[in-house]
């Protein structure tokens, strides 16, 4: 291990580098790649799913006291905003898109060893190693750099689905409700202070969240069973799915993450949390409703005008609506 | 095909040059000052902010007119995020805001008043 003691100076131009670094990088390796969207998608996707759990594992490791950031710019619950995304770039969509063919653990690898292995206890105050650190660097490269860098990998290649779209839910999740619930705190006030709600609260609360992640995951499912596709629309289905929870209701995710948002907000006791739901809402409004004219319209024009005029978007229906009854056949001789 | 007309694209561009030049100002006299904060946060708060606006500017046209619009929006509350670091936070947890607008305007204005707007901003 290297023992250096970096002025303040430098250790202000390390923090423009691990962030403008992967930022140059990826715009530049974008453009070349700008022709061919599925590996662009697939970087793009790397990233989300990198945020997420960079945020998530970085938690995890600043609570158990493997490592903790200094200073106060741009800190989101103890992480710097900056080398968080610079982070999600690098191990990312910039290690994919430079390295297309080399297995993801071999890439990873060196990096963990040599660069962390040789500098990480030397970077103080910009971070300051606890003990057991190392350990807390594998298991970020485990659970968030190693899948971001498969899930671009896949994505490019059109392979396998259900890990990319389990990837891509489990991303989903931890962005949409321990991220975004994060910021929202950081903005308005509040903190994940489970520990100070009643214990009823709580004990209630786990199976109603765990209801509502069930409809969002079960859509998730019948998008990769049914549309041979993923739930994000730039990595489509090619099929329209109506079937499983589709035949209930429209947005079966957004109202997922609605319900997630409002019981989330109720157990921390925090109302700008359970507002996020009306965001979803916007959402659908805005983006959604978008999408559904200039892409679904466009590529089911039959299907989707018939499946839209009988299933509602928001409350779902009492009974599934099934256009055609399926048709069961039994023919002695060909048993 | 749908694209913001030159004029558009001009004035935002200077919107984002004139932000991006005060906070680089306001980042030289606080670093003179001692404080460091400014210069942490400049590639997050402004560079970054300031680069997805030039890619949104720079990308090709799109095939329908809310396209145009939702990057049209996307790029002032971009230019908002540069110039009012106060508020910067919350424009970016309300981005999803901007694109109800479009949606609104789009298909609940009425049309004697949305079509004017559109001609002014869209070629």
């Amino acid at each position: 291990m290297i023992d250096i003691d970096l002025p303040h100076e430098w250790l202000w131009a390390l923090r423009w580098a691990l962030f403008l670094g992967p930022l140059a990088a990826v715009l530049v390796l974008g453009a070349r790649h700008r022709h061919e969207p599925r590996v662009i998608v697939g970087g793009l996707f790397a990233f989300l799913y990198g945020f997420a759990m960079i945020f998530a594992t970085h938690q995890l490791a600043i609570a158990a006291g493997w490592w903790r950031y200094g200073g106060d710019v741009l800190m989101v619950m103890g992480l710097p905003a900056d080398i968080w995304i610079g982070g999600a770039i690098l191990f990312g969509p910039v290690l994919a898109f430079l390295f297309p063919t080399i297995r993801p653990l071999y890439l990873v690898l060196p990096i963990i060893l040599g660069l962390h292995g040789m500098v990480f206890s030397s970077l103080d105050p910009l971070v300051m190693a606890g003990p057991f650190w190392f350990a807390g660097v594998v298991l970020v490269f485990l659970v968030a750099h190693l899948p971001a860098i498969h899930l671009a990998r896949w994505t490019a290649r059109g392979e396998h689905l259900a890990w990319r779209a389990a990837l891509l839910a489990l991303g989903y999740g931890f962005l949409a409700f321990y991220v975004l619930p994060s910021v929202i705190m950081l903005a308005m006030g509040g903190s994940w202070n489970i520990g100070a709600q009643p214990a009823w609260l709580i004990l209630t609360g786990l199976p109603v969240l765990g209801t509502c992640f069930v409809i969002g995951l079960s859509a998730v499912q019948m998008f990769v069973v049914h549309g041979e596709g993923t739930p994000i629309p730039l990595d489509p289905t090619k099929r329209l799915v109506r079937s499983g929870v589709f035949a209930y209701l429209v947005n079966p995710m957004q109202l997922s993450s609605a319900l997630s948002w409002i019981v989330i907000g109720v157990m921390i006791g925090n109302i700008w949390v359970a507002s996020a739901a009306v965001m979803a809402w916007v959402f659908v409004a805005g983006m959604v409703r978008w999408h559904h004219r200039h892409d679904l319209l466009q590529r089911f024009p039959e299907g989707w005008p018939t499946y839209r005029a009988n299933v509602p978007e928001w409350f779902p229906r009492w009974k599934p609506w099934v256009p055609q009854a399926a048709r069961l056949v039994f023919d002695p001789e060909h048993t | 095909m749908f694209r913001l007309r030159k004029s558009i694209k001009l004035a935002l561009a200077l919107a984002i040059a004139s932000g991006v030049a005060v906070r680089l100002a306001t980042m030289v006299t606080a670093l003179a000052e001692g404080d460091p904060d400014h210069l942490l946060a400049f590639p997050l708060a402004v560079i970054f902010p300031a680069i997805l606006a030039g890619l949104l500017l720079a990308m090709p046209a799109t095939r329908s007119r809310e396209g145009a619009l939702m990057r049209l929006g996307t790029i002032i509350q971009l230019a908002l995020i540069i110039l009012l670091p106060p508020v910067a936070l919350y424009l970016a947890l309300g981005l999803p805001v901007v694109f109800l607008v479009v949606e609104l305007f789009e298909t609940r204005l009425p049309r004697a008043l949305r079509e004017p707007v559109v001609r002014a901003v869209l070629a």
